[in-house]
């Protein structure tokens, strides 16, 4: 057990799904064409009258219980004491153990290397004070670097999001702020009276 | 070595991003966004970051090549001296046989906004006068709506939309197109304030907001009559502004009397007490603010929409005041030397062979941008088109007729990065830089930052800068016909620059456009626009309208859905479609279908449709969503379907109703297809 666990907050209120987080990211790592360390994911549901779309941005998200980290035949991963888990990748034969065991599809074969590549988090950053690139890059910062205790205390942040895998048992280090929803009057549909326009927690 | 250069995204956009870059060994290893840019804050779009891989795409084209026979594909590579020598033959051919220059038609557009581009202009007009495609098929039509309501068109700064206690973001996505302005909506919001989006979709911004209506395309001129109407009725008015500083007023209330709230329901669909609840929120909560989008724009009533838009504003006396006024449009930042645009042909060629015509008497023909059928009919006709920073038969209506004219004009010359769609019917390919590979300065539009882009790399390949070409073709010119053209061909890109920017240096508080490098500096506009109430309309005040033209048809029941193209968040209307990097998280290319509709006629989630109407069909798969209403069907063109699929194959040329006044050609209303479709 770690004493401090490093992640990733996403508000879904604020995300807009426009990928700035994984091309900052494929261009701070130099990345080859084609290989990103983080999805953007559309979320569409329809509950009653109203329509909940939003966006989930994805990387590694430096489990607390690594399934990489516990399966690669290398040991090619670690945990740091802050969480982050990192990959050697000098130890990466590029057998894709990790890929396949990672619920969150979030380990990729660098088809240039013929190994893993992944998130770390932009350790290098994260120890001079800075954020990671992804975070840093959010023009309306819906992507924030958290120590995980400390948002668990809050009450308007929760573990997971319709749309998001049901995983926890690898205890993923990523938080989400809840989901809120504005008025929609859409056409072909009779709504009551409204008075006000605060936004709903759903 | 490493070295770092300061660049800016040279896109239309309202970013103007500035970009850091690192290079190596004359290649360029790194871009991010330059944190001194007080507006990106130093975050760029995904398509930003993706800039550096477009620079070294392997479909990059970086020598001149020769097509033998347009729409052949059968390219030939073809030297720079080789190709200017062709061109520059039929440039001297076209004078002598017709002793002018008609039959030369520049096509340029908003590929690159940086100042150099404008040497392609004064290239053309340094050799005679032709024929220019003009304006911009889009804003022409706001432009010059709001020109008729306040005179000219002025906007806030970005970050006063903070100030609102109410955004109005009518058929705009700014959360697709203008991501860091997002920042300001989202601070309104956390003071307290409302945020509407009006929107036939419910878009990635509508999705953020705290009220959305869902308006049946093409009626935002009923609801904002509607919303008018209750303003009036409930005394939800600024008298103080009405009577000091309007002009109209009477006719335009006289107007809205004659309003039908049950005909404004039934047309919008949105439910009169709904429109009641908007009405109050615009009336009661100050300051408001609007957002006025490209989506209202393209519709056969855009311009007396945002006429009627923009008429909240004034009747609620939410102009001329901090988190007021209207985030639309303005020129005011560009007030450039005008040095290329004022470049006239050489006196001698104003004398013809036969000597009754001289060019005193003569001036451009104009033909509106987007309108290539209509080159067709000119006398003379068109024999050489250039097209620079533009990809008609992509971005135009009705695809087919561009590629026609295309294929039709005798010598079609492309200036470009890539075998764009235009360029399939081009004779010529003109290998273009980047901006990374050529000095330019781009002053936003939006947020007036002034930027220095410097030449961080060698041109790849044999590519030239458009300056560099027109410079080149300028000297031959003159060398094969001495005195053809009159651009001063001495004077170097930095010259140029300097002398275009003199006017801006006291609004920049410069002397020289190279302390922009390490330095954000904004053109010093108001923060906030008409706060003298003094308007450049003829009474000198904001002008109401008279007479809308309510009856005018728009639908074509041939087709029951609306066609509504959605700009993808990954490409730049049809710039970065063929960008791998991009490509693999882009959402990808389909059309999006209502649910039921979908059901009804046994669609699934990514079955194949073909989509058609009277000017074509596109076949592609579908996504089912809830989106959309059930009489609309919506396009997001991704990085995939490259050739394949040219969306304007569906969407018919027509025209905006205003444009004619204040410019060459109305606009055109893009949203104002009409299609249906079956599983191919």
């Amino acid at each position: 057990m770690t004493l401090m666990q490093r992640g990733f907050l996403l508000d879904p209120n604020r995300c807009l799904g426009c990928r700035t987080c994984i091309m900052a990211c494929a261009a701070n790592k130099n990345l080859p064409v084609g290989i990103y360390l983080r999805t953007i994911e559309k979320q569409e549901q329809r509950i009653g009258n109203r329509i909940l779309k939003y966006y989930l941005s994805t990387s590694c998200n430096h489990c607390n219980n690594p399934e990489c980290f516990r399966l690669c035949p290398k040991q090619a991963l670690k945990k740091r004491k802050d969480g982050i888990v990192l990959h050697d990748s000098l130890k990466c034969d590029g057998c894709g153990t990790c890929t396949r065991s990672c619920p969150f599809e979030a380990p990729v074969i660098n088809n240039i290397t013929g190994r893993m590549i992944k998130c770390d988090l932009c350790h290098d950053k994260v120890d001079e004070g800075e954020d990671p690139a992804c975070v840093a890059a959010c023009p309306v910062k819906a992507l924030q670097l958290i120590n995980i205790d400390e948002v668990d205390r809050q009450e308007d942040v929760v573990r997971r999001l319709p749309g998001v895998i049901k995983i926890q048992i690898t205890r993923p280090s990523i938080r989400y702020k809840r989901l809120k929803s504005g008025i929609q009057v859409l056409r072909n549909t009779i709504k009551e009276g409204v008075s006000g326009y605060n936004s709903d927690e759903l | 070595m490493k070295y770092i250069y300061s660049n800016v995204c040279t896109a239309d956009c309202r970013g103007s991003c500035r970009i850091k870059t690192k290079v190596q060994n004359g290649k360029i290893i790194n871009i991010t966004g330059d944190p001194i840019d007080e507006y990106t804050l130093g975050s760029l779009c995904a398509k930003g970051y993706a800039q550096m891989h477009r620079v070294y795409s392997a479909d990059r084209i970086t020598h001149p090549m020769k097509q033998m026979g347009k729409g052949t594909g059968n390219w030939v590579y073809i030297s720079w001296e080789q190709v200017l020598h062709e061109i520059a033959l039929k440039l001297i051919e076209i004078r002598e046989k017709h002793n002018n220059l008609l039959p030369v038609c520049l096509n340029k557009y908003l590929g690159s906004m940086g100042v150099l581009s404008r040497s392609i202009d004064g290239f053309f007009n340094s050799i005679g006068y032709i024929t220019k495609m003009v304006d911009s098929p889009c804003v022409t039509t706001g432009v010059e709506a709001l020109n008729f309501s306040f005179g000219t068109t002025k906007k806030p700064v970005p970050e006063d939309m903070a100030n609102a206690k109410v955004i109005i973001i009518w058929g705009g996505n700014p959360a697709w197109t203008t991501i860091h302005q997002m920042r300001y909506v989202y601070a309104a919001k956390e003071n307290g304030a409302t945020i509407v989006v009006i929107d036939p979709v419910l878009t990635a911004t509508a999705a953020r907001s705290d009220l959305y209506i869902q308006i049946k395309p093409g009626t935002d001129l009923e609801l904002a009559l509607g919303i008018a109407k209750i303003l009036m009725e409930k005394n939800l008015l600024d008298k103080d502004f009405l009577n000091e500083y309007t002009h109209n007023w009477a006719s335009f209330k006289t107007l809205l009397e004659e309003i039908d709230l049950s005909q404004v329901e039934k047309v919008t669909e949105v439910p009169v007490d709904q429109i009641r609840n908007l009405a109050h929120l615009v009336g009661k909560e100050k300051p408001m603010t609007l957002w006025l989008g490209a989506g209202v724009q393209h519709t056969i009533k855009g311009g007396h929409s945002f006429r009627a838009i923009s008429a909240l504003s004034a009747m609620t006396g939410n102009i001329g005041i901090a988190g007021g006024n209207i985030h639309y449009a303005t020129y005011e930042a560009w007030e450039f030397a005008g040095a290329f645009e004022a470049l006239k042909p050489p006196q001698k060629s104003s004398i013809d062979a036969v000597g009754n015509q001289n060019n005193e008497n003569m001036e451009h023909r104009y033909v509106g941008t987007g309108r290539h059928s209509q080159l067709l009919s000119l006398k003379p006709p068109i024999e050489l088109l250039w097209v620079a920073s533009h990809n008609p038969a992509s971005q135009a209506p009705d695809s087919k007729a561009v590629k026609k004219a295309l294929n039709s004009i005798d010598m079609v010359v492309v200036a470009d990065q890539f075998l764009t769609s235009t360029a399939e019917y081009a004779d010529y390919f003109l290998p273009v830089t980047t901006q990374y590979e050529q000095e330019d300065i781009v002053v936003s539009y939006w947020h007036y930052g002034a930027a220095v882009n410097q030449k961080a790399i060698d041109p790849i390949g044999e590519s030239k800068s458009d300056f560099e070409i027109m410079r080149a073709l300028a000297m031959l010119l003159n060398e094969l016909s001495p005195g053809f053209s009159s651009f001063p061909v001495g004077r170097s890109a930095s010259e140029w620059l300097d002398l275009e920017m003199q006017p801006q240096y006291p609004k920049l508080g410069i002397n020289e456009y190279n302390q922009l490098i390490d330095k954000y500096k904004r053109v010093n506009l108001p923060d906030i626009p008409w706060q003298d109430k003094i308007f450049s309309t003829p009474s000198g005040k904001y002008e109401f309208p008279s007479v809308f033209d309510l009856d005018k048809i728009t639908q074509d029941d041939q087709y029951p859905f609306r066609l509504l193209r959605e700009r993808n968040v990954s490409v730049h209307n049809s710039q970065f479609r063929n960008s791998t990097c991009v490509k693999g998280f882009s959402e990808k290319t389909s059309v999006l279908i209502n649910r039921q509709i979908a059901n009804s006629r046994k669609l699934e989630e990514g079955a194949i449709v073909r989509l058609y109407n009277q000017l074509g069909e596109i076949v592609l798969p579908v996504t089912l969503s809830d989106t959309v209403p059930i009489d609309v069907v919506v396009i997001h063109l991704g990085c995939d379907y490259k050739e394949l699929l040219e969306l304007n194959d569906l969407v018919a040329l027509i025209d905006t109703d205003l444009g004619d006044h204040f410019s060459d050609a109305k606009g055109l209303a893009f949203n104002n297809s009409y299609v249906d479709f079956t599983r191919a």
